[in-house]
């Protein structure tokens, strides 16, 4: 059956699909700008104890259900959900759909890292790098771009999981490794780096509010690909004699890694080009934001280091970002595809083709209008990943038999007993804590909690529906 | 799901992803969200100056000002002979080198001493206020500042028995003008709604 669906060729070529699934623009620009911001490395501390306690035990949940059904999502729960299979797999629809709605502005932004890029090349940007992001985020020549990234995303998942996805990934995932060490000992040596380092770990207790934990809750899961099907769906493709709990754990400390890492490349790029202490209030709103530091502040210090070293670190970091983007938006395009291949037995290229053309028909909308791109994400995040992933894990904690044995195969201690008993308390909890306080808990204009604030979950995700649907 | 099945699903879902890219490239300003954006303007009322004939007053103008109308007082004082028409002529430079001329009179009657006449000068433009613009959420700033003054000169010709006179004789005319102008100041800075992305 396994080797009908494929397999991964190497635990090394699995483990960098993986980890290309889990790096995306949240580890590289939103992680080093919530350390920064919510405390240093009091949030850090806080992260690392949450990635133990929720995000690990959700990984590995999620991965155990793929390995043992061999399945995609919504097969894998039928099957474990036992008599109420049926019930079940609308845990796995939720994850395909969770998938695609994240993939309708995905292919959008990987075009914008791809045109970045390229722009790094030509020195496109260099002139006015606010205004170029101005120009391509939005507008028809941006459907042509997110139908070339969806094409290539097409392509690559078409070609199968050890001829396409793992061929891919296992060249630009250590080349994305090369490009972050390469930038963080660059930016080490600059005079003024050290400011960078401060802003990013300064320890700051006080900052470690009930609001703050919640967006470290949620940064881990958001940060590890989880919910949205596709750990579940690459597990399902391992090897019966890889480990889940080795190969989970290596790809949770990468995707930290490479977020500290990232950390400590973007902020002693901002301190020593001047853009951290910038009075200019468009650069301050611009680091405001994820896309403002990636497509504005960043790009802006990049000139700010001169012509020759500016083009070369921000093209090479642009490419970076398009591995990044490029490796996540293949394993979300998997899960549907291998939905579709198991439940209906679609040849994989028909079934990537008609997931892409979905996909990116769903897309067309997003790379113009840039309220139909926020609530695409909006869904995504509020709706279906947070209770995806809380009821994946509580599946995982409860309903599936055999996660613990699963999770102590390859091991020589038993750790299963400990995580499954996390699966069914402390992750489901941390995570549903999260949905009701992330969605109508926000930030108030004097700095404290305050119910359905502007910055509030659900609140964003009611004004965006307003908005899109032009009732606003 | 029997092949021929999926090939005429792929091609139906084809024919969809055809349409929304024709439609999205054709009608992209009316999907893309985008707003008209006017600028409202409001009237602000300038401190008046006050100098003889002839003297320049100088006013400084506020940022987005595009056209002022001058509220203008001119007093005669001195001893008319057999009186006449004043000729009030109201000269104004503004920004950009753009001049203007506006003209009244003032009727003297034999023998008076004093007079006052008031007019309004309509009007007087030296930029316009921005076309509405059509835009994606963010902000609009079309704030325009001037380091030129509005400067507005009156100059009052007194009737011809002025032209007679002796000086230190009993026929004198004096004229003193009060400026007011009243400037159209538009807004310059719009905030289109925008949501953070996570």
């Amino acid at each position: 059956m396994a080797g009908a669906r494929g397999t991964w060729n190497s635990s090394f070529g699995f483990i960098m699909a993986a980890v290309g699934s889990a790096v995306g623009l949240g580890n590289l620009v939103r992680f080093p700008r919530e350390l920064a911001e919510n405390g240093g490395a009091a949030f850090l501390f806080v992260y690392l104890i949450l990635l133990l306690l929720v995000g690990l035990p959700a990984i590995l949940g999620e991965m155990s259900i793929g390995k043992m059904t061999q399945m995609s999502p919504v097969n894998a729960f039928r099957k474990l959900g036992g008599e109420h299979g049926k019930k079940w797999a609308v845990i796995g629809v939720a994850g395909m759909l969770a998938a695609m709605f994240v993939l309708f502005f995905y292919t959008v932004m990987t075009g914008w890292t791809l045109r970045f890029f390229l722009g790094g090349i030509t020195g496109a940007w260099f002139d006015d790098p606010s205004g170029y992001y101005g120009d391509i985020a939005y507008g028809p020549a941006t459907i042509f771009w997110h139908l070339l990234v969806s094409i290539i995303t097409v392509y690559i998942v078409s070609r199968g999981i050890s001829g396409g996805i793992e061929k891919v990934t296992v060249i630009i995932i250590p080349a994305l490794f090369a490009i972050l060490i390469g930038i963080v000992l660059y930016a080490a040596f600059q005079p003024g780096a050290i400011d960078g380092y401060k802003e990013l770990f300064d320890p700051d207790f006080s900052e470690l509010t009930p609001n703050n934990i919640a967006a470290a809750t949620g940064q881990v899961f958001f940060s590890l690909s989880l919910g949205q099907g596709a750990m579940l769906t690459y597990a399902s493709y391992m090897d019966k004699k890889q480990s889940v709990s080795k190969d989970g754990t290596t790809i949770a400390l990468a995707d930290t890694g490479v977020a500290l890492m990232a950390g400590m490349m973007v902020f002693p790029v901002l301190a020593f080009t001047g853009l951290l202490a910038s009075n200019d209030p468009a650069v301050q709103e611009a680091l405001g934001g994820s896309f403002g530091t990636a497509f504005i502040a960043l790009p802006n210090a990049f000139v700010a280091m001169g012509d020759v070293m500016g083009r070369i670190v921000g093209t090479v970091f642009f490419l970076g970002l398009f591995f990044a983007a490029l490796s996540s938006a293949i394993s979300l395009m998997e899960v549907p595809t291998s939905v579709l291949i198991d439940r209906f037995e679609l040849p994989r290229w028909k079934s990537a083709v008609l997931i892409g053309l979905i996909t990116y028909s769903f897309g067309v909308v997003s790379s113009i209008n840039e309220t139909w791109f926020t609530l695409y994400d909006e869904i995504a995040i509020n709706v279906f990943i947070v209770l995806g992933v809380a009821f994946t894990t509580f599946f995982a904690g409860w309903v599936a038999k055999g996660v613990g044995k699963e999770l102590d195969s390859g091991l020589r201690s038993r750790v299963g007993v400990y995580i499954v008993w996390l699966m069914r308390t402390v992750t489901p909890v941390a995570i549903l804590a999260v949905f009701f306080f992330g969605g109508l808990f926000g930030t108030g204009a004097d700095g404290g909690i305050e119910f359905w604030a502007n910055d509030a979950g659900w609140n964003r995700l009611w004004r965006e529906l307003k908005l899109g649907f032009g009732f606003e | 799901m029997a092949l021929q099945k999926v090939d005429a699903v792929i091609a139906g879902v084809g024919a969809v992803a055809l349409l929304a890219t024709v439609l999205g490239v054709v009608f992209y300003e009316e999907l893309a969200g985008e707003q008209e954006i006017t600028f409202p303007t409001s009237d602000v009322a300038l401190t008046a100056q006050e100098g003889a004939s002839g003297t320049p007053l100088n006013f400084a103008l506020p940022d987005n000002a595009t056209h002022a109308t001058l509220a203008v007082e001119v007093v005669f004082s001195g001893q008319a002979g057999q009186g006449g028409s004043a000729t009030i002529q109201v000269d104004m430079t503004g920004p950009g080198d753009f001049v203007g001329t506006a003209s009244s009179s003032m009727a003297i009657a034999p023998g008076d001493t004093t007079g006052t006449v008031t007019f309004e000068v309509p009007e007087f433009a030296w930029a316009t206020v921005p076309e509405p613009v059509t835009a994606e959420p963010g902000s609009i700033d079309e704030t325009q500042s001037w380091d030129e003054d509005l400067v507005v000169t009156v100059t009052v010709t007194p009737p011809a028995d002025a032209l007679g006179a002796i000086p230190g004789g009993a026929i004198s005319y004096s004229f003193q003008a009060t400026v007011t102008p009243t400037v159209s100041v538009y807004e310059a800075f719009a905030e289109i709604p925008e949501v953070e992305t996570a």
